[in-house]
């Protein structure tokens, strides 16, 4: 078992999200992220019924590192703590850890986490001869083979499950088809038309095997996230959404290239940990948010953390048992596939709204437990738990 | 021009013989594991004796992907290519193209041996073709 797992379970349940907030999500092109950050960050706080004031923790990220430092001048304040970590999507999880261990530590009483995205504004590229950040070497480490982009690497991952397994195109589809008929009840998404098979099938490759509709949105927006100490929590405006559990594995050996193991030997690890701590079973989830750059990620999440075996993703996907009604459904929001590409940020809002019974249309009946898995070379999950 | 390789000095073996159109990686010294890419110590014994060794040049198709977007200018012309890993017969996994071959004809497990394309008078740069 990866760390001290009774320290661990002292930790479940004692920091919670208070304040959830998001600013319009699209293409506008004069944005910039701290404007976007600042948009969220204020309805974070209105959801809260806190004041800017009360922030003495602050977390700040998105693509070309965002500064915490600067943000923190915008919004006038002098937090005792502040963090960054650019590695894209694969620092979310990472950084509402971080801000759980803050506050449960004692180290701040209440921490804003604060997202800024301006990529399509900034005509930012997620490929070709960029500045790539440590974490990503997979993509970045054979430009003179012209191996580039996150999504090619996700390529790799697809073609060795169709290769290995006898999987199909046709199954994987139904990832972005269920989360788009989520985003249809979704008001702020950003795609609304119905996607089929068919619309699916003859998209252009981007990187084949994956096509077109595998592949995450980008554009614009904001998201924040209030955290502070559960008994705090329960004082505020809106019932506290506690984190029940936290669980990271990282894998660094042979990450310079796109896995060849599709982390089999690796993710498991960050399972078992959220489970234990969060006393709970993958059979007590009533829905998951998958960090979904790329379609074949949730099936990689949906294996490697036991709710079917290896190779079985593209049959166990099937037959609606994803999608809102089912047996376990995904990315209700749309995702980043659908939703907006927020890098994460928007699936804990998500989890947060489904906990409350806030979704609206796309609500899960009575959900109790989410939870969120970001697979990857830096595997992170937490287990968000309704207050009783 | 296409990116050339940004070798750190503890690379510069690697592509030194690769100049001279073999395909060498450290072998440790005491566990004899090949490794790649190139690290000043054995991931599995911890050993920092090593000898840059040359391989037979053969191995096998282990993943593929076909670029159909460019994302670099100097790519172009070359798409729709492909990127592939393959596996070489001493062990360690490596990153490159797939040549003289159809996109549509590769195949996992498939038989590859190395060749080596000249890119200027530093770099020549190691690419599979099918045995």
């Amino acid at each position: 078992m990866n760390g001290d797992i009774e320290r661990l379970k002292a930790m479940s349940d004692r920091t919670a999200i208070v304040g959830v907030g998001a600013s319009e999500q699209g293409n506008f092109p004069d944005a910039d992220p701290y404007t976007l950050a600042i948009k969220a960050l204020r309805r974070a706080l209105d959801d809260s019924g806190l004041r800017k004031e009360d922030i003495d923790g602050l977390i700040v990220q998105g693509p070309g590192n965002v500064s915490f430092v600067r943000m923190g001048e915008m919004l006038g304040i002098n937090p005792v703590a502040g963090a960054n970590f650019d590695l894209g999507g694969l620092a979310t999880g990472p950084l509402i850890q971080q801000a759980a261990m803050m506050l449960h530590a004692g180290l701040c009483r209440t921490v804003a986490l604060v997202y800024g995205n301006a990529s399509r504004a900034e005509g930012r590229r997620f490929g070709g001869d960029t500045v790539v950040t440590p974490g990503r070497e997979y993509s970045s480490a054979f430009y003179y083979y012209g191996l580039t982009s996150p999504g090619a690497a996700s390529a790799f991952q697809a073609r060795l499950h169709f290769e290995t397994y006898g999987t199909r195109p046709e199954q994987l589809a139904t990832v972005p088809i269920t989360q788009r008929q989520h985003a249809m009840l979704n008001p702020d998404s950003i795609k609304k038309e119905a996607l089929t098979l068919d619309k699916y099938m003859t998209a252009r490759y981007v990187c084949e095997p994956l096509r077109l509709y595998d592949y995450c949105l980008i554009n614009d927006g904001g998201v924040a996230l209030i955290m502070t100490t559960t008994d705090r929590a329960r004082d505020l405006a809106k019932p506290p959404v506690l984190l029940a559990g936290i669980g990271r594995q990282d894998s660094y050996r042979n990450s310079s290239m796109p896995t060849h193991t599709l982390w089999r030997d690796t993710m498991p690890r960050a399972a078992e940990q959220v489970y234990a701590m969060a006393g709970v079973d993958r059979t007590d989830m009533d829905g998951l948010m998958v960090y979904d750059s790329f379609s074949i990620n949730i099936w990689l999440s949906l294996e490697n953390f036991g709710f079917c075996k290896p190779g079985e993703a593209g049959e166990f996907t099937q037959a609606g048992r994803i999608a809102l009604g089912g047996e376990l459904p995904i990315n209700t929001h749309g995702g980043h596939l659908s939703d907006s590409y927020m890098q994460g940020w928007l699936h804990q809002v998500e989890a947060v709204r489904q906990l409350r019974g806030e979704a609206g249309a796309r609500q899960i009946a009575d959900a109790r437990h989410i939870q969120y898995i970001c697979r990857g070379n830096l595997c992170t999950t937490m287990i968000y738990r309704r207050d009783s | 021009m296409k990116p050339l390789p940004t070798a750190l000095p503890l690379e510069r073996p690697y592509w030194e013989h690769a100049q001279s159109h073999r395909l060498a990686l450290q072998r440790c010294d005491r566990c004899q594991v090949f490794r790649f890419p190139a690290s000043p110590v054995c991931a599995e014994c911890d050993s920092d004796q090593y000898t840059w060794t040359d391989l037979c040049g053969t191995g096998t198709l282990v993943s593929w992907v076909i670029f159909h977007k460019s994302y670099f200018v100097s790519f172009n012309d070359a798409i729709p290519y492909n990127v592939a890993l393959v596996k070489v017969d001493e062990g360690p996994i490596l990153c490159t193209n797939v040549i003289d071959i159809d996109n549509d004809a590769l195949k996992t497990g498939m038989r590859l041996k190395v060749v080596f394309v000249d890119v200027n008078e530093q770099f020549s740069i190691p690419k599979f073709v099918p045995l």
